[in-house]
């Protein structure tokens, strides 16, 4: 019985980092331009896929070692960030004035290229791919769970990453940026705050986490698909929803309680398996029903 | 005289160019003619004097001008009779002219993105599904109609009461989350034939007509496809007409004063929960009865057919055609319907198309192809589009 809630729990740590490194970007868009982007779980999406092509390409000469893998990280880290300012420079800035739902409309259309894209230009991308194991393949035993060393890795990029962009947004004079835009946009932008590079430094942030949480996800799950960046992305507006959105800590925090509740459904509810999407879906419409500005959220009154 | 001649001419060329759209063979000669029917549009638009002179002709015999395109329409299939696939497909874009009304009373009206609209459509076609193939009951089919809007329509209730106080990207998410939910449903329920769907759904019998049968009129074997097409073409005015009634009444004026600006609608009385109400009970109810015609005629259902891209699909109809336009909607669905059929080569990329003509209509022309009329009003009551 032990092992099983352990087991239990070490699913829901890392569902909740990998969900947590979606949700930030979420959260972090929502902050400095009023906007959810939809097309931020392809973007996520992209990542595993560009790791998996630069897989298929570099390490075939240099097979797997502790350099090649790092300069995946990197190098798909980089194009992703590189794909994070196209969709802001292209789409989404030329609406800068235009209503709320423009914005929206355009973020689903450039979503669904993404996914379109990756299904009709990769190599076979319509059928799902086995993600190469890019991290060693011992199993470690520990209060009778069985943790394989890819979970380790993967917790320990995902904490260093979160880690990271706290400080950034926190010490930093750009994070400054960041958050006084996020506080009052008219106001940063009254002190000199560079409002076009701020939100583009945040969608170099988001794009980095929810690119490099693509490759970390390949690596949880061993199998990728052109369309798993659509659900992704749903959760992680679901956990930064959950969470409160415009919050980045909140975003962490949602993504374990959504982590959680999912997990917890898939083990005890009948036929939790098959419904357990349905059954997350039906939690975070209940909580946007009964607390809509989330858990660690500011209530918003609307003013004419 | 002048003026009905100029109306009769350019409705007739409407129809002559648009079938010999449907008939070209090839891409190339399709998209030639494409090309110049943009440019032949673009630049009547730009000569004042043309434009000035086809608004003052449309205007001025608008009843004729009415009744002589739905004639035409009712014509049109008449030129496909050597290809009874070709009439299939145009009932399919009939059908999703339908749907597009149906999501323009919340996506254009209230500006509600529904990114979940195709489970009401596919609510409909499952409740004719269960009914006539799956439980065998004999009900006449304009009750199956009807019930298949009101299980749409209790759905869409379902979803409009917890989501009242909510706008924007969390609507959004909740539509998506609900599309999602009920396409899970359908697929994982033993009940609703799981992923295989529902096969062998009987044909519509109406007045002791069946529509799967093909009649012949003064010799001429009619394919039973036609039969779906003048029902469906029935139906879609009759929606259209309600479409218009009301965007020309008390209701369509305050969901655009909604739309416009809730706070200040409620300051002036409105109660937004009502209208609210009326948007998603309609709108579903719509989707709901297209959902009964889709059933019987494809004669097999499956969840595949009422997915995410579905609804995108919709959005995109009405995104393209014009929000908040019966006509534009109209055109925008026909014309998103019909072109994967055109470009068969190319229908692998339908879907990057449809993302491609999302983006670039909502950054360069975010109005549509018809814009959206200015509402005017006279001194004694009601609202008039001009």
């Amino acid at each position: 019985m032990l092992s099983t809630v352990s087991q239990q729990l070490l699913n829901v740590i890392m569902l909740g980092s990998l969900y947590s490194l979606v949700a930030i970007g979420f959260t972090l868009f929502f902050g400095v331009l009023d906007l959810i982007n939809f097309a931020h779980g392809d973007v996520f999406m992209l990542g595993s896929f560009v790791a998996l092509f630069l897989f298929m390409t570099v390490a075939f000469f240099s097979g797997v070692n502790f350099f090649t893998v790092l300069l995946l990280f990197l190098i798909t880290g980089f194009i992703v960030v590189i794909a994070g300012l196209l969709i802001y420079k292209l789409t989404i800035k030329p609406l800068a004035t235009s209503p709320p739902l423009m914005m929206l409309l355009v973020t689903v259309g450039v979503s669904i290229f993404i996914r379109e894209g990756v299904m009709l230009f990769f190599p076979d991308g319509a059928s799902p791919h086995p993600f190469p194991k890019i991290f060693p393949e011992t199993t470690y035993t520990f209060l009778g769970m069985n943790i394989p060393a890819g979970y380790i890795f993967i917790i320990v990029i995902s904490i260093f990453l979160v880690v990271a962009m706290s400080i950034f947004v926190n010490k930093t004079k750009l994070g400054m940026s960041i958050r006084a835009t996020a506080q009052d946009r008219e106001a940063a932008l009254m002190m000199g705050v560079d409002i076009d590079k701020t939100i583009a430094v945040t969608f170099i942030i988001g794009s980095l986490l929810a690119g490099i949480g693509g490759i970390l996800n390949g690596a949880y799950y061993s199998t990728i698909k052109y369309d798993m960046g659509f659900i992704a992305g749903i959760k992680g507006f679901s956990c930064s929803v959950v969470g409160g959105l415009g919050n980045v800590y909140g975003a962490i925090v949602g993504s374990f309680v959504i982590a959680f509740l999912e997990t917890i459904g898939a083990a005890f509810l009948p036929f939790g398996a098959e419904y357990k999407d349905v059954f997350t879906f039906i939690i975070v419409i209940i909580f946007l029903v009964i607390r809509p500005s989330g858990l660690m959220g500011e209530k918003k009154f609307e003013k004419v | 005289m002048g003026k009905i001649l100029t109306v009769l001419l350019i409705e007739l060329l409407i129809l002559i160019v648009s079938v010999f759209a449907l008939k070209i063979e090839s891409t190339v000669g399709f998209l030639l003619l494409l090309v110049s029917i943009v440019f032949a549009i673009y630049y009547g638009a730009k000569n004042e004097k043309i434009r000035y002179r086809l608004q003052d002709a449309f205007s001025s015999s608008r009843r004729f001008a009415l009744i002589l395109g739905i004639i035409l329409i009712f014509i049109f299939p008449l030129f496909f009779m050597d290809s009874p696939y070709w009439v299939f497909v145009i009932t399919i874009g009939v059908i999703y002219i339908i749907l597009a009304i149906g999501l323009n009373m919340m996506l254009g009206s209230l500006d509600l993105v529904n990114l979940g609209f195709a489970a009401f459509f596919g609510i409909g076609a499952y409740t004719v599904g269960m009914i006539t193939a799956k439980y065998g009951l004999h009900l006449p089919y304009l009750i199956v109609l009807l019930l298949a809007g009101i299980v749409a329509m209790i759905f869409g209730l379902l979803l409009c009461l917890p989501t009242m106080g909510m706008k924007g990207y969390y609507f959004s998410l909740t539509t998506i989350a609900f599309g999602l939910a009920v396409e899970l449903t359908i697929n994982n329920l033993e009940w609703t034939g799981g992923p295989g769907g529902i096969k062998n759904i009987p044909h519509i019998s109406l007045f002791g007509l069946n529509l799967g049968d093909s009649y012949t009129v003064f010799g001429y074997d009619l394919p039973f496809q036609l039969n779906y097409f003048y029902f469906a073409l029935v139906i879609m005015l009759l929606v259209m007409l309600v479409a218009w009634l009301i965007h020309n009444s008390r209701i369509g004026l305050s969901w655009n004063a909604i739309k416009e600006d809730d706070i200040a609608a409620r300051a002036q009385g409105i109660n937004i929960k009502v209208y609210r109400i009326y948007a998603f009970a309609i709108g579903s109810f719509i989707a709901g009865v297209a959902g009964a015609i889709f059933a019987p005629l494809m004669g097999y259902i499956a969840p595949t057919n009422f997915t995410y891209a579905h609804s995108i699909t919709m959005v995109a109809m009405v995104i393209l055609g014009g929000i908040d336009n019966i006509m534009g909607i109209a055109l925008g669905a026909f014309l998103l319907s019909i072109a994967p059929e055109k470009f068969r080569a190319f229908s692998d990329y339908r879907m990057l198309i449809y993302a491609l003509i999302i983006i670039l209509m909502v950054i360069y022309r975010p109005q549509g192809l018809i814009p959206k009329k200015i509402r005017k009003y006279d001194f004694i009551g009601g609202a008039k589009d001009e």
